[in-house]
């Protein structure tokens, strides 16, 4: 009986060991299950590494994108054949599936290939995530034989990578009617967030590492616009923003936080408990105000 | 322009009302508004159709022919070594700010170009000198620089351009980046280039106009304008950089797609850091050459 006992605590142990690991698999890991050859292509020399303080040295100019979410390091390898141009893959750790996600989500411009909890190829240029990580596969000119690489890496890239994880729950309170889907971007910084609308050079939503914050297109039969939704640690700083914003780019609606701009269109805002949330770039007033009324509703619900 | 677009919080509001910056973004901008009588800064365009062989390599007899053809007419006088005499003298310890971004790098053919002209005007071969990374210690103590390096869309300032070159010139170049690089005009400020850029020159051989992923840059996005742009002000320059991008995006996706709110470096530049002029109605766009596709 002794004896059974004990064999049911060793395995429960080995299990529990073998799911921590699951969850801890790191950039060694999954660069160990990558092939160095596949179908003729050779990669180049071993996985160069890179973190916060040397990634600009491997993208110059871009990795500001990277360090506004919680990157942590990234792999970086090219692999050749023949004639053909190189198709350089860049896998980033960035610390969490939301902040994969992030990095993801703000330049999905091309189609869905079914790689990876999310992707997007465009014109030689395979971009998805997983888990905690961001994985990129650029071929710099575009063939029938490097397009076919290219998403055969991804795949193979898609295998090594064990973890799973969650998109950011803030994208659960996203209103479904009228939501373009692949439109949708999550943020930390205010750097990000004027890249995808810009809003001011200061800081005014007061936007850091412990918010979160999505930006996502509708479009209606009252009207067209974005929406913008930013999780705060408290409903004091929630409304700390919604004065800052309010004073920055609506002041002379105070009292009914709604105006239309120069260009002719509409932005209204709201706080609710831990939460600022608003209509930009809208078309129409009666767009902008149902998007408020409907964010309202849905928050209406929601502990913090 | 009002000195409103200089205080300490510029928004998206500031940018919609103001005249100036819609001008900047816009790419339907047309010719120069009002010949006034005031003096207005120069920008001198050429393109030439030969500029580039089928392997999108440079000529280098064409590119210059066309350096020779930009300076003389940015300068006003016929003779091109004597143009480049006014603006270098042989003393001068010379530096070619280049750029070497791996994806679209300053063409050899344009650096060997300038080399020729600076020779010409009597600069020694050992008075020269080029650099980008580590033109804040190489470069610094120059008492002429030529500032040169290709057009191209660039993820935080929205465009590389003239203004943009110089980062190099101070020893954390990453910390400009946050912000839409909006202080980029401080580093013309500072000691080490204040007051010594003789020429910039921008380079629209091939330049890039969009760019996705970490590295910016698809072949894709880069057509052949074979055009080189030469100014004695970087602003204005790049306010001409930007309006060609801003037209070939249109062009190419069919409807209007802004870098609008990114590049208001240039404005700052302009406006807080008294670098150049970005206002439209004060630059006069000046083309040479080829003129099919010229898209301003």
């Amino acid at each position: 009986m002794k004896g059974w006992i004990m064999w049911i605590i060793y395995s429960i142990a080995v299990c529990a060991i073998m799911a921590s690991f699951s969850y801890s698999e790191t950039l060694h890991d999954i660069a160990k299950r990558i092939p160095t050859e596949f179908d003729g292509w050779r990669a180049e020399g071993d996985w160069r590494h890179y973190d916060r303080n040397t990634l600009f040295q491997h993208i110059d100019g871009g990795a500001e994108l990277y360090l506004a979410y919680r990157f942590k390091g990234a792999f970086v390898r090219r692999y050749l054949k023949g004639g053909e141009m190189g198709i350089t893959v860049d896998i980033y750790d960035m610390s969490s599936p939301e902040d994969a996600f992030g990095v993801f989500s703000v330049e999905c411009y091309g189609d869905e290939v079914g790689i990876g909890q999310g992707s997007d190829y465009i014109e030689g240029l395979l971009r998805f995530w997983k888990g905690r990580f961001f994985v990129s596969i650029l071929t710099r000119l575009e063939t029938d034989e490097s397009k076919a690489a290219v998403l055969k890496l991804g795949r193979l890239i898609d295998r090594a990578i064990s973890d799973r994880g969650e998109p950011p729950k803030i994208l659960s309170l996203l209103p479904v009617n009228g939501l373009k889907r692949r439109s949708v971007r999550f943020f930390r910084k205010h750097s990000i967030l004027n890249r995808i609308y810009f809003i001011a050079d200061k800081n005014v939503l007061r936007l850091g590492d412990e918010t979160e914050g999505v930006v996502a297109e509708y479009e209606r039969k009252d009207g067209k616009g974005l929406l913008l939704i930013v999780r705060y640690s408290s409903a004091k700083d929630a409304k700390a923003a919604l004065n800052g914003f309010i004073n920055a780019l609506i002041p002379e609606a105070k009292r009914t936080k709604i105006a239309r701009l120069e260009d002719g269109r509409w932005i209204a805002v709201e706080a609710v408990g831990q939460f600022l949330f608003a209509a930009l770039d809208a078309t129409k007033r009666g767009f902008a105000h149902n998007l408020i009324e409907t964010m309202r509703g849905i928050l209406r619900g929601v502990k913090g | 322009m009002s000195d409103e677009l200089v205080k300490s919080k510029l928004t998206r509001r500031d940018f919609i009302r103001h005249a100036a910056y819609a001008a900047l973004a816009t790419s339907a901008y047309g010719e120069v508004l009002d010949s006034g009588e005031e003096k207005k800064v120069k920008v001198v365009l050429v393109r030439d159709e030969d500029a580039l062989d089928k392997n999108r390599n440079p000529n280098p007899k064409v590119i210059q022919s066309m350096l020779d053809k930009a300076v003389s007419e940015l300068v006003g006088i016929d003779d091109p070594v004597e143009a480049w005499r006014r603006l270098v003298k042989p003393k001068d310890l010379v530096g070619i700010k280049t750029n070497v971004w791996s994806y679209l790098p300053t063409p050899r053919e344009v650096e060997d170009a300038i080399r020729r002209r600076l020779k010409d005007a009597g600069v020694r071969e050992d008075r020269i000198l080029m650099d980008d990374r580590g033109a804040y210690q190489t470069l610094a103590n120059c008492t002429a620089l030529i500032n040169v390096r290709p057009l191209r869309t660039h993820y935080w300032s929205g465009i590389g351009g003239c203004i943009k070159n110089y980062i190099m010139f101070v020893p954390d170049p990453w910390r400009y980046h946050p912000d839409t690089c909006a202080p980029l005009g401080h580093v013309w400020t500072l000691p080490s280039v204040k007051g010594k850029t003789r020429l910039n020159i921008l380079v629209v051989l091939t330049p890039l106009f969009h760019g996705v992923g970490p590295h910016h840059f698809s072949p894709k996005y880069t057509w052949d304008y074979k055009g080189l742009m030469v100014s004695f002000d970087p602003v204005a320059i790049d306010a001409i950089g930007v309006r060609l991008l801003l037209a070939k995006r249109r062009e190419f996706f069919g409807a209007e797609k802004p870098l609008v709110y990114s590049t208001h470096h240039i404005i700052y530049a302009d406006k807080k850091y008294k670098v150049g002029t970005s206002d439209p109605s004060k630059i006069q766009l000046i083309k040479l050459g080829w003129l099919e596709g010229v898209l301003i």
